[in-house]
């Protein structure tokens, strides 16, 4: 069967640099029938990258252990969606997975703009064809999973027992698909710096992908916080490593992207910035999968270093110089319609937004690549840690917090004074008398004070937001669930996008609480020895050894009071899985509670029966996947499609370049 | 309602001020071109679309371009100093056991890595502290470490340290990062060696 594999491999590298050229030929000659042939070839790509993912997947489930990937990657004792989920658990199958998402992807885009952008879209399958291209290289000649071994194993060598979580069914995914989804904007947008057809053709068409990105993206990273956090065992969801900071740079550019491409909508501006944000977008999402194996920086995610490290940079370089150089040639073409008129308007704190964003990730690439530069100029490693994105990045996503209440607020060109009191006098009120109340129940540290003093403030003006725009229908006579029901589908841009503000907000409050307010204690106890920390105390009870199938499990159990209320008892383990003695396992206990996380990580244990347990109390950790719920039902709101087409057709925005080309 | 408003003001002011592009254009984007979602009367019905006079930009919109290109420039010095001081501040070298011998105490925040060897991890019995010793190719460090140790830590694995070397030749560690060697391609456990 995994022959079948190689084979839709090779077939597929085959179709798709026929597929580049018929398009880019077809589109140069105005030849329809080629155009539709490089189509074609696309499609029979998608096909056969199915096939051969099919194959893939077929080699686990049948457990085909003369498959070297297979065999490497699963054994007979795991379960079947993990067996499934083996598929992209290693370099060949994740690199086989992005090739084919982008391959499906790539029929879909080809499918639902085929006849609205007819003269984008050759180009927009010869460049989605090309990233394809590179990936089916890396698959057939550098790292394919269909190769053989010698012989047949008789059973695999397993999963690493930190990737058999559920987590691993959908962080990795998630995350390489949010990856993957940058390509279609960014073959968008630079379809549209070939063409010329830099109108608001690629914008209107780019939106909703590029919406759909940020938060396939956005979700893959707030997954792998939450798988980090109940799998990894150190208490945190956020360690500042090189490739956490890489999953996170092009979502920070994506974000500012979705918002700046808002004022090229409405107000003609920022053209050539907003095709660098997608290009950059694109550029730090292969960056972003391919620095993971590259082994350039050191990580704790460093997996086993691989051969692609030459391949990529090469790749990305390429990709870099193309687009920037086409971007570069049509900047006449690229001038702004209108000019900032005020600091104090919605274009100005989009601006703002977008610089503090770029700031972020300036400040992150460089705190992340600051090691191998130093080694280059100076031959010595300097690095730096947490610490420096803390002081850095922190501050500045305060600003961000801070522009978050105030934008949306703003009205465009420049606002009086009459509407500033108008529009911030209440949300200013409620934050300062919900920071005052913090203060009186003790919360006293100045940052924390002043990020919650601004989340305060944004979720009263999103709120003052759905009050006003309620209130107007309720007016007219609607009950109230169906004139917020309206309000919201009235534009769904915009009230979906204050819901996800209201998720980013519940992801700040979690974020300052657990980095403020964390208590942490180290202990061992005996049994019946009772450990306090925070409001819970905990009560060891005895350790315990047992056999699994496929592992040994030690763990205690100790009761836990809150408050001096029973609340059961937990616990903690650590499991030593066959085939990897050598890396236990800790399976962390964790009580969640809306106003803190208790999390206890069984650290070792001693022959008298004592156990040594790090204690940590979290504050407010749910609320961050409480507003990755709520960020994804924003986005869900603002790309549910629109029950057309009884409105006006969407009106054109800016001047359209195509138009001014004709004339 | 009001959005409209604005908008309309918005096109009066716009074809007040002149347009910055050269290029001339028909008169379909009128102040209506705004809100997608929004069912609003036809491009034209309000009378305000029809096509801008062109202008030359004055000094008044010179004016505001340098007040827009100071402001930026404002903003990414402010974000520029606190990259520069963040780096000042928290830098650490990252050091090679022979290196940081050399250095000495002196050398104070480092980070050195090393694999830690066979027969040297103590660790307490009632406290989370750990002795052991890792090694490089040019020479090996005993560490002592407080605090949460990872679940892969051990004989022959790779470890960052973080900390100060003290004088007595111990290196006080205060953190400790583990390298996965196997995290994704999970495979036999081999030793690990360093790259």
């Amino acid at each position: 069967m995994a022959d079948l594999g190689t084979v839709a491999l090779l077939l597929a590298v085959a179709a798709a640099l026929y597929g580049i050229l018929a398009s880019v030929l077809g589109a140069a000659r105005r030849d329809p029938t080629l155009v539709r042939s490089g189509r074609n070839a696309a499609l029979s790509v998608t096909a056969l990258l199915v096939i051969a993912a099919a194959v893939l997947i077929y080699s686990f489930v049948t457990h085909d252990y003369s498959v070297q990937y297979v065999a490497e990657h699963s054994s007979r004792e795991m379960s079947l969606p993990l067996t499934i989920a083996s598929f992209y658990s290693g370099q060949e199958g994740s690199l086989l997975y992005w090739a084919t998402t982008l391959a499906i992807y790539t029929g879909v885009v080809i499918w639902q703009n085929w006849r609205k952008n007819v003269a984008l879209m050759p180009y927009v399958t010869a460049i989605l064809l090309s990233i394809e291209t590179f990936f089916l290289l890396m698959l057939n000649f550098v790292s394919n999973p269909f190769v053989r071994l010698p012989f047949t194993a008789p059973d695999g060598l397993g999963l690493n027992p930190l990737l058999e979580d559920p987590g691993m069914l959908i962080h990795p995914p998630v995350l390489l698909g949010g990856y993957m989804s940058w390509s279609v904007p960014f073959a968008f947008a630079l379809a549209a710096l070939i063409t010329g057809q830099l109108g608001t053709e690629w914008i209107r068409t780019t939106r909703k992908y590029a919406l759909f990105s940020w938060a396939v993206l956005g979700m893959g990273n707030l997954l792998g916080m939450w798988w980090a956090y109940h799998v990894l065992g150190w208490g945190g969801y956020w360690g500042w490593d090189p490739v956490e900071n890489a999953a996170l740079m092009p979502w920070l550019v994506g974000t500012a992207y979705v918002h700046s491409v808002m004022i090229q909508e409405r107000r003609g501006m920022l053209k050539v910035w907003n095709l660098a944000l997608i290009i950059i977008t694109f550029n730090l999402s292969i960056f972003g999968t391919f620095i993971v194996r590259s082994g350039v920086l050191s990580s704790v995610h460093s997996f086993a270093e691989s051969s692609l490290g030459p391949y990529f940079f090469s790749f990305l370089a390429l990709s870099l110089v193309f687009s920037l150089g086409w971007l570069f040639y049509r900047m006449p073409e690229l001038k702004g319609e209108h000019e900032f008129e005020s600091a104090l308007s919605r274009e100005a704190s989009f601006l703002l937004n977008n610089l503090i964003l770029l700031g972020i990730v300036f400040a992150t690439f460089w705190g992340s690549i600051f090691p191998l530069v130093t080694e280059a100029l100076k031959g010595v490693k300097l690095t730096v840690g947490p610490p420096f994105f803390q002081r850095v990045d922190g501050p500045l996503f305060l600003v961000l917090i801070a522009l978050m209440g105030i934008g949306p607020l703003m009205p465009w060109r420049r606002a009086s004074t009459r509407t500033l009191q108008r529009n911030f006098g209440i949300p200013l009120a409620v934050a300062a008398v919900a920071t005052a109340a913090l203060l009186a129940i003790g919360v006293r540290l100045a940052p924390a004070d002043l990020a919650l003093f601004l989340c305060t403030f944004v979720l009263a003006t999103t709120a003052q937001e759905f009050v006003w725009g309620t209130s107007v229908r309720l007016r007219a006579g609607q009950n109230p669930l169906l004139a917020f029901v309206n309000l919201l589908r009235s534009n769904r841009r915009r009230y979906g996008g204050y819901v996800v503000h209201v998720g980013i907000i519940l992801i700040a409050i979690a974020i300052t609480g657990s980095q403020f307010y964390q208590l942490e204690k180290n202990t061992a106890l005996q049994p019946g020895q009772t450990v306090s920390i925070g409001r819970y105390d905990l009560t060891m009870g005895q350790l315990h050894e047992a056999a699994f199938p496929g592992y040994r499990q030690v763990w205690a159990d100790l009761s836990v009071r809150q408050s001096g209320q029973d609340v059961g008892t937990i616990d903690p383990a650590k499991q030593f899985h066959t085939n990897f003695e050598t890396e236990p396992n800790s399976k962390v206990a964790l009580l969640s509670t809306p106003l803190d996380d208790l999390y206890v990580v069984l650290a070792g244990w001693q022959p008298d029966g004592s156990a040594n347990l790090f204690v940590f109390v979290n504050p407010l950790v749910m609320w961050l996947w409480v507003g990755g719920i709520v960020l994804l039902i924003g986005a869900l709101i603002t790309l549910w499609p629109e029950a057309e087409p009884a409105r006006v057709p969407v009106a054109r925005p800016v001047r359209e370049g195509v138009r001014v080309e004709a004339i | 309602m009001s959005e409209q408003t604005i908008e309309r003001v918005g096109e009066r002011a716009r074809e007040r001020t002149g347009d910055s592009v050269s290029r001339q254009v028909d008169g379909t984007h009128g102040p209506f071109a705004v809100s997608p979602t929004r069912p609003t009367a036809g491009p034209g019905a309000d009378g305000w679309s029809g096509a801008p006079r062109r202008l030359e930009p004055g000094p008044a919109s010179r004016a505001r371009s340098v007040r827009v290109v100071v402001a930026v420039l404002i903003v990414v010095s402010a974000i520029g100093y606190l990259i520069y001081t963040g780096f000042q501040s928290t830098t650490v070298y990252y050091l090679t056991v022979s290196e940081l011998k050399a250095k000495g105490p002196a050398a104070g925040a480092v980070r050195v890595a090393g694999i830690v060897q066979a027969n040297t991890v103590v660790r307490s019995a009632n406290d989370a502290t750990v002795h052991f010793t890792i090694a490089d190719q040019g020479g090996s460090l005993p560490v002592v470490y407080q605090g949460m140790v990872p679940d892969i830590f051990g004989p022959g694995i790779q470890v960052v340290v973080e900390g100060h070397y003290t004088a007595g030749g111990l290196f006080q560690a205060d953190t400790l990062l583990a390298k996965c060697p196997s995290k994704f391609t999970a495979a036999v456990p081999t030793p690990v060696s360093v790259h």
